[in-house]
């Protein structure tokens, strides 16, 4: 009788510690969760005080834009033909005769732009563009 | 200096008197006038005034994440934009009387009021309104440049107002409009529908799906209909499905104002206008005797532009 209470009894003491050995494993996993939890956390502090910092800068311009006398001029100015809008490509002189253009394939040129773009220049010659003059 | 009617190859062909005989109105004919329909691009704004005022509300961005405190975002910056009206006339003075003896002699009257003559509406209905309608589409809607007139000496008719490539290349040198590069237009059909495919593609995307005319000359509208037809084997289509761009909302239109040129423009009908200050006079004369002589009159405002010129877009050719 005392005997198999005793075989009970180490039954119960095996299947304690087994869950005691699966207590120290779960506590140790959300040890490294709790860890990883801990530095994500820090790092969206770190967000948050950047986010806080530019939205802080954010108002001041608009509030800026709300005081001032006259709306804001646009932000891009126009672009102007250069007073020297000749190029040299192939041992032939052209002339720009637009400020600015969309060109397929290279995309938004100024005048400006294309002058040091040699890629934009070979290509408007190529395609004989009604934008540039043939002066020489 | 008075209108000019000549009848000396007539007499000497047919003799100097009239018979009356089978001959009447339906026996004259003229060469086929082309009256277009460049204006049909256009929203028609009639008014009173001789200049056409607008603004384009440029606007910042609004939208933003979510915060408890109030941080007002936003941007409205007016530019103002205007199409001026410029006043056309047209002003007709002859003595008709040469008409009597001759074989159109049935264009004569016995009235002594030469403006009660039969020849009178004959100049108006056959000449002056098919000829006001072809000159506004030939001479003035697309090439018309504004040049003041040398007192005392009628002006050309494209010197009477701005048209259409006056005002787009203006624009383009303001940097109002950026222009597409397509290069010389390729003469042949399906090269030439590249260029147009290409031309479209280049246009910002947000516009893609805004229904827009392309306009061009009629040569370049049946180039690129006979490019759609080779390319896309698509013989059997109608001259409407050629038109349209593939994968765009975009109707080729062949513009008879635009012959001999190589440009292309297109924008949202909104966005075209053309002002008109009493604009039914291009129909309506003023008729009056002067002795034997007979006057005609009549006059207007008319005028073209766009709204917002970054609206309109065009290629890199006819800048001149």
């Amino acid at each position: 009788m005392i005997d198999a209470s005793v075989g009970e009894i180490k039954k119960d003491l095996d299947t304690v510690r087994k869950e005691n050995d699966l207590l120290k494993k779960s506590a140790s996993g959300l040890k490294s969760d709790l860890e990883a939890i801990q530095a994500e956390n820090a790092q969206h502090k770190d967000q948050i005080a950047a986010l806080k910092q530019e939205n802080e800068v954010l108002s001041e311009m608009v509030l800026d834009t709300r005081t001032s006398d006259k709306y804001p001029e646009k932000l891009i100015e126009k672009p102007k033909l250069p007073k020297d809008a000749t190029f040299t490509f192939d041992k032939k002189k052209f002339e720009l005769l637009v400020p600015q253009m969309h060109i397929p394939d290279i995309g938004y040129r100024t005048a400006e732009e294309i002058l040091v773009d040699p890629v934009a220049k070979e290509k408007l010659v190529a395609i004989n563009s009604g934008a540039i003059k043939r002066l020489a | 200096m008075a209108t000019t009617i000549t009848v000396s190859e007539l007499n000497a062909q047919f003799g100097d008197y009239y018979i009356s005989n089978s001959a009447n109105m339906s026996r004259i004919h003229q060469q086929i006038m082309d009256s277009g329909n460049t204006e049909e691009a256009f929203t028609l704004e009639p008014t009173e005034d001789t200049v056409l005022r607008y603004s384009e509300a440029e606007v910042g961005s609004v939208l933003q994440p979510y915060q408890d405190t109030f941080t007002p975002k936003g941007a409205v910056n007016f530019v103002p934009a205007e199409i001026p009206l410029r006043q056309i006339k047209v002003d007709q003075k002859f003595n008709p009387n040469a008409l009597a003896s001759t074989w159109v002699g049935f264009l004569a009257s016995n009235k002594l009021k030469r403006e009660e003559w039969p020849f009178v509406r004959w100049f108006i209905e056959s000449y002056l309104i098919p000829k006001i309608k072809e000159e506004r589409e030939l001479e003035v809607i697309y090439k018309g440049s504004y040049l003041a007139p040398t007192a005392g000496t009628p002006g050309a008719a494209k010197d009477s107002v701005n048209g259409i490539r006056k005002i787009i290349n203006a624009d383009i040198t303001a940097s109002n409009i950026t222009p597409i590069t397509t290069g010389a237009m390729s003469t042949d059909p399906v090269t030439f529908v590249g260029q147009i495919e290409t031309f479209i593609k280049a246009i910002p995307e947000k516009y893609w799906a805004t229904s827009m005319d392309l306009n061009m000359s009629r040569a370049l509208a049946l180039r690129f209909r006979n490019g759609m037809r080779t390319k896309y084997n698509t013989n059997y289509e109608s001259t409407e499905d050629l038109s349209t761009l593939l994968d765009f909302p975009v109707v080729v239109k062949g513009r008879a104002s635009m012959i001999g040129s190589a440009k292309i423009w297109m924008t949202p009908k909104i966005n075209a206008r053309r002002g008109l200050k009493w604009g039914n006079n291009a129909n309506l004369f003023a008729i009056q005797g002067e002795d034997r002589n007979v006057k005609i009159w009549t006059d207007w405002f008319e005028g073209f532009g766009y709204v917002i010129p970054g609206l309109v877009f065009t290629n890199d050719q006819d800048l001149v």
